[in-house]
């Protein structure tokens, strides 16, 4: 996993109510990185195939994503995807200032 | 002279590419080299192929990673609804039989293993090719209108029950020898029933043999009654101001929350337009629609996206799942979950006038 990529999940532990994030990369390398116990890898790593699938299915629905933002009662999924397929993916608690950190986050993933 | 066997186009959808080589080997030397075999090893995949290949038979695997065969068999039967399905597995239980069979599968076959067994699943499958309706036509409509239903009936001096259900309207009209003898629209008989079942403007119908009605409410002739029908119903129309915009306006509400404040950081807004707009119940019935495409597409795309967020609210501690939002670089969508219908707004976010 490009370190760049690796820093990025790292600085996502700072992100207001963030519980985890994870990248997935086109060649279907992933890395998770958890940031509170209730939200730990492997619930992260399905996490991160349950984002895949919906993926795929928008895709063959015309949908090309840039961004994803799912909405829970008492948090968020915001999701990234980059052209090249590869896709940055924070979960957090509901919190006002997530969207403007994520936005900072998704441009240094764009740029990565 | 005999004519040659059509070459049958089968795609094989697989995540397990040593399956499909072999499976495709096989079946190329088994069918002679008369089959013409596309293989995928994803439902994306195998979507790619079928909009650009006419494709006669799918055989798909049930276990795969991305799309699963189940989702796969929806949107094949939504999208591709000629397309006949097979479904293949290692792991044959009967919920999952179950399953494939009601998604549209004509067969649920175990994954052959050896040369016998590949043979086997072969002659099935080459029965399945051939199999074609000797009488009369199988295909698909798209936004048929009920007159023109009515009308095939009628000319063809058919009998038949037209129900319709659209909204939450549920009607009948019955036909008998090719003749309109009776609707009913809830309390409503007659004409005025007629009239209001042919006004409804989306939903589905279905034709049922038919039985004859409690009571004859309608007579004359068929093409009097639709003109009928039409002249009413343009009368209504021209009282009515137009019902979409607002509507879709109104449903576009929660629009404002995909701009982030930084994301909608130029100075200049663009402008946005209501694309497109859908609300159907849980179970998948349109109650209305707004310039949706294909509204059935819209529909198993809405129930796809509920059950992945099911799984997410599953395994992460967020609560219950609210709304997705999907940006695209001209386009935004939200996908709303209610507690008793779903929602579908897109919007198209155009430039600012100058």
């Amino acid at each position: 996993m490009n370190q760049g990529l690796s820093q990025l999940l790292k600085d996502c532990a700072a992100a207001p109510g963030a519980l985890g994030g994870g990248v997935r990369l086109p060649d279907r390398t992933h890395q998770v990185c958890s940031y509170h116990a209730s939200c730990p890898s492997e619930t992260l790593e399905k996490t991160m195939l349950h984002l895949t699938h919906t993926l795929a299915l928008l895709s063959s629905h015309d949908f090309k994503a840039q961004r994803l933002v799912w909405t829970f009662s008492g948090g968020r999924i915001l999701v990234a995807i980059r052209p090249d397929g590869a896709v940055f993916s924070l979960v957090t608690r509901n919190d006002t200032t997530t969207l403007d950190f994520f936005d900072q986050i998704a441009r240094q993933f764009y740029s990565t | 002279m005999t004519e040659p066997k059509p070459q049958p186009q089968i795609l094989f959808v697989d995540d397990e590419p040593d399956f499909l080589q072999v499976v495709t080997d096989t079946f190329s030397e088994l069918s002679g080299r008369r089959w013409q075999m596309h293989r995928a090893g994803s439902a994306d995949a195998a979507l790619e192929i079928l909009k650009r290949q006419k494709i006669d038979l799918a055989v798909v695997d049930i276990n795969m990673p991305m799309l699963d065969g189940l989702q796969f068999l929806r949107i094949l039967n939504r999208r591709f609804p000629g397309v006949k399905k097979v479904t293949l597995t290692a792991y044959a239980t009967e919920e999952n039989r179950a399953a494939c069979l009601a998604n549209g599968a004509e067969f649920f076959i175990e994954k052959p293993r050896t040369v016998e067994g590949f043979k086997s699943v072969f002659i099935i499958l080459e029965e399945l090719t051939t199999w074609a309706p000797t009488v009369g036509f199988h295909g698909m409509l798209r936004k048929v209108g009920l007159n023109d239903v009515i009308q095939m009936e009628c000319l063809g001096r058919n009998s038949s029950i037209l129900e319709i259900q659209s909204q939450q309207t549920y009607g009948r009209i019955f036909i008998k020898e090719g003749s309109i003898v009776h609707a009913v629209l809830g309390e409503e008989t007659g004409e005025k029933a007629l009239q209001k079942l042919l006004a409804v403007s989306g939903g589905e119908f279905k034709l049922l043999p038919f039985q004859a009605p409690g009571a004859q409410t309608i007579d004359g002739s068929w093409e009097f009654l639709l003109m009928e029908a039409a002249r009413v119903r343009d009368e209504v129309a021209s009282h009515t101001p137009a019902v979409p915009a607002p509507a879709a306006a109104a449903l576009s509400a929660p629009a404002p929350a995909l701009e982030t404040p930084a994301a909608a950081a130029p100075k200049t807004k663009p402008n946005v337009v209501i694309a497109e707009t859908l609300v159907c119940s849980h179970e998948g019935s349109p109650i209305y629609q707004w310039q949706c495409a294909d509204v059935l597409d819209r529909v198993a795309l809405l129930q796809n996206i509920a059950q992945q967020a099911a799984l997410l609210s599953k395994e992460l501690p967020l609560g219950k799942f609210e709304r997705l939002e999907i940006r695209q670089p001209a386009h935004r969508a939200v996908a709303l979950f209610g507690s008793d219908r779903l929602i579908f707004v897109s919007v198209a976010l155009q430039p600012p006038e100058a």
